[in-house]
C-alpha cells in the first residue's frame, strides 16, 4: 500500500496552491500526483484485513463528500465534528458487511445526511419548546435531493481526474488553482508551449467526459435511479 | 467534438469539485482515520431495536428527561434508561456477570450486571456502546451518543 496515504488528488491540489504561494514543495506534490491509485474494491478488501494505511486511503478519498454533504446543514462546528466521527464509526462498523464498494459513496452521503438530521432533532429536544412556533427550520438547502445528486457528482469528478494521465491532470489542476496559473508557468512547468496548452484541456475535458469514474455516477448513482441505499448493506 | 461552453461548465464543475477537497479540515482527517483503531472483526450487532429520541412527536416522549433504547441479537436483548449521564440498564434472556462500556474518548470499563440482569452506570460524554459477552462472542451495540 505504499503511497495510499498521499494517493488523494486533494493532497496534490493543495500542495499545488501552497507550492504557488511559496515556490517550494513541487517534488513532493509531483510525487503524490504521481502515486499510483488502487480501485475502491481494493482498498476495502485491504481495510478488512486490517491495512490501516488502505483505511486513510479510503478516508482521503471520501472525506471531501463526506464533508460537503455535512456542510449543507449548517450545524455548529462542534455538531459537526460529532457527525463526521460517527460516519466513520459506523463505517468501520460496516466494514465487513459491505457488498457492493461501489454504492460506497451513496451510502457515505446518506449516512452523513442522516446522522447530521438526527443531531439536528437531538439539539431540537434540548431546546425548550416554543409554543408559538410549529416547525424547526433546519436552515438547509431547498432541495436536498438534489444537493444531494450534486455532491455526489463532485465525489465523481474527483475520482475520475484520477483517471487521467499525470500531465492532464496536473495541467487542470494548475488552471483550476485560485488565482490560475499563467499559461507561462504551466509551459514551464510541464515542459508543453503554450499554444498546446488549449487543446491539451480540451482534450483532458474530453477524456474526463468519458471516463469511468462519470460514466459510472450516471449508472450505478442509487439516488438517480431513484431506489433506496440498502444495497450496500447485508 | 464538444463546445468550448461545454468546457466552462464543466471547469466550474471541476472548481466545486476541488475546492470541496481543499476544504476538508484537518481534524476531521483526523478523526476519521482514527475510527479505524475501534474495528472489530466480523461480529453479530446488538441491533438497535428502538430509541425513545427517534419518536417523532414531542408529546409522546412528554416532559420526561429518560431515554429509553432497546438492542436485541439471536438469543440476547439490551434495554437501557438514560437519565442525565446516569444509564440503567438490563440484560434480558442472557445470564452475563458483566456489560462493557466502550468510550471513544474515555476508553473502556467492565460494569458488574446484578443476578436480574440489571446495572447502572455513569457514562462519559460523546461516542459510547455497550457489549455484552455472551457464547464466547463480544456482541456490541452501535455507537450512540447518551450525554452530548
Amino acid at each position: 500500500m505504499r503511497g495510499a496515504n498521499a494517493m488523494y488528488l486533494g493532497v496534490g491540489f493543495v500542495c499545488l496552491q501552497v507550492m504557488k504561494a511559496s515556490g517550494v514543495g513541487a517534488q513532493s506534490a509531483e510525487e503524490t500526483l504521481m502515486s499510483p491509485f488502487p480501485e475502491v474494491e481494493e482498498l476495502v478488501e485491504a481495510a478488512r484485513a486490517g491495512d490501516a494505511a488502505a483505511w486513510d486511503a479510503l478516508v482521503d478519498r471520501y472525506l471531501p463528500l463526506v464533508t460537503a454533504v455535512i456542510r449543507r446543514l449548517r450545524l455548529s462546528p462542534a455538531d459537526a465534528d460529532d457527525v463526521n466521527q460517527t460516519v466513520w464509526l459506523r463505517l468501520v462498523e460496516h466494514l465487513d458487511r459491505l457488498r457492493e464498494p461501489r454504492a460506497l459513496p451513496g451510502w457515505l452521503a446518506t449516512t452523513a445526511r442522516n446522522e447530521g438530521l438526527r443531531q439536528i432533532r437531538r439539539r431540537d429536544r434540548d431546546l425548550p419548546v416554543d409554543p408559538g412556533g410549529t416547525t424547526f427550520d433546519t436552515a438547509e438547502d431547498s432541495d436536498p435531493g438534489e444537493a444531494l445528486v450534486e455532491d455526489l457528482k463532485s465525489h465523481a469528478l474527483r475520482e475520475a481526474m484520477l483517471e487521467l494521465p499525470e500531465k492532464r491532470r496536473e495541467l487542470l489542476l494548475m488552471l483550476l488553482a485560485d488565482p490560475p496559473a499563467s499559461y507561462d508557468e504551466i509551459s514551464a512547468r510541464l515542459g508543453i508551449p503554450r499554444g498546446s496548452i488549449g487543446p491539451t484541456r480540451a482534450r483532458a475535458l474530453e477524456q474526463l467526459r468519458s471516463s469511468r469514474a462519470l460514466r459510472g455516477w450516471a449508472d450505478e448513482t442509487p439516488v438517480r435511479q431513484g431506489g433506496g441505499f440498502d444495497v450496500f448493506l447485508d | 467534438m464538444s463546445s468550448s461552453t461545454d468546457d466552462e461548465g464543466l471547469m466550474e464543475e471541476l472548481a466545486r469539485a476541488m475546492g470541496q477537497a481543499a476544504a476538508v479540515p484537518d481534524h476531521r482527517r483526523e478523526a476519521a482515520r482514527a475510527a479505524f483503531s475501534w474495528r472489530t472483526i466480523d461480529e453479530e450487532l446488538l441491533a438497535l431495536t428502538h430509541d425513545s429520541l427517534e419518536l417523532a412527536d414531542a408529546a409522546v416522549r412528554g416532559g420526561l428527561d429518560v431515554r429509553t433504547l432497546g438492542f436485541e441479537t439471536d438469543g440476547l436483548s439490551l434495554e437501557i434508561e438514560v437519565d442525565g449521564d446516569r444509564v440503567f440498564g438490563q440484560v434480558l434472556d442472557a445470564q452475563v456477570d458483566e456489560v462493557v462500556v466502550e468510550s471513544v474518548d474515555a476508553g473502556s470499563s467492565a460494569v458488574p450486571v446484578d443476578s436480574s440482569g440489571v446495572f447502572s452506570v455513569v457514562v462519559p460524554a460523546g461516542r459510547v456502546r455497550f457489549g455484552v459477552q455472551v457464547e464466547g462472542a463480544l456482541r456490541r451495540t452501535p455507537w450512540i451518543v447518551l450525554v452530548p
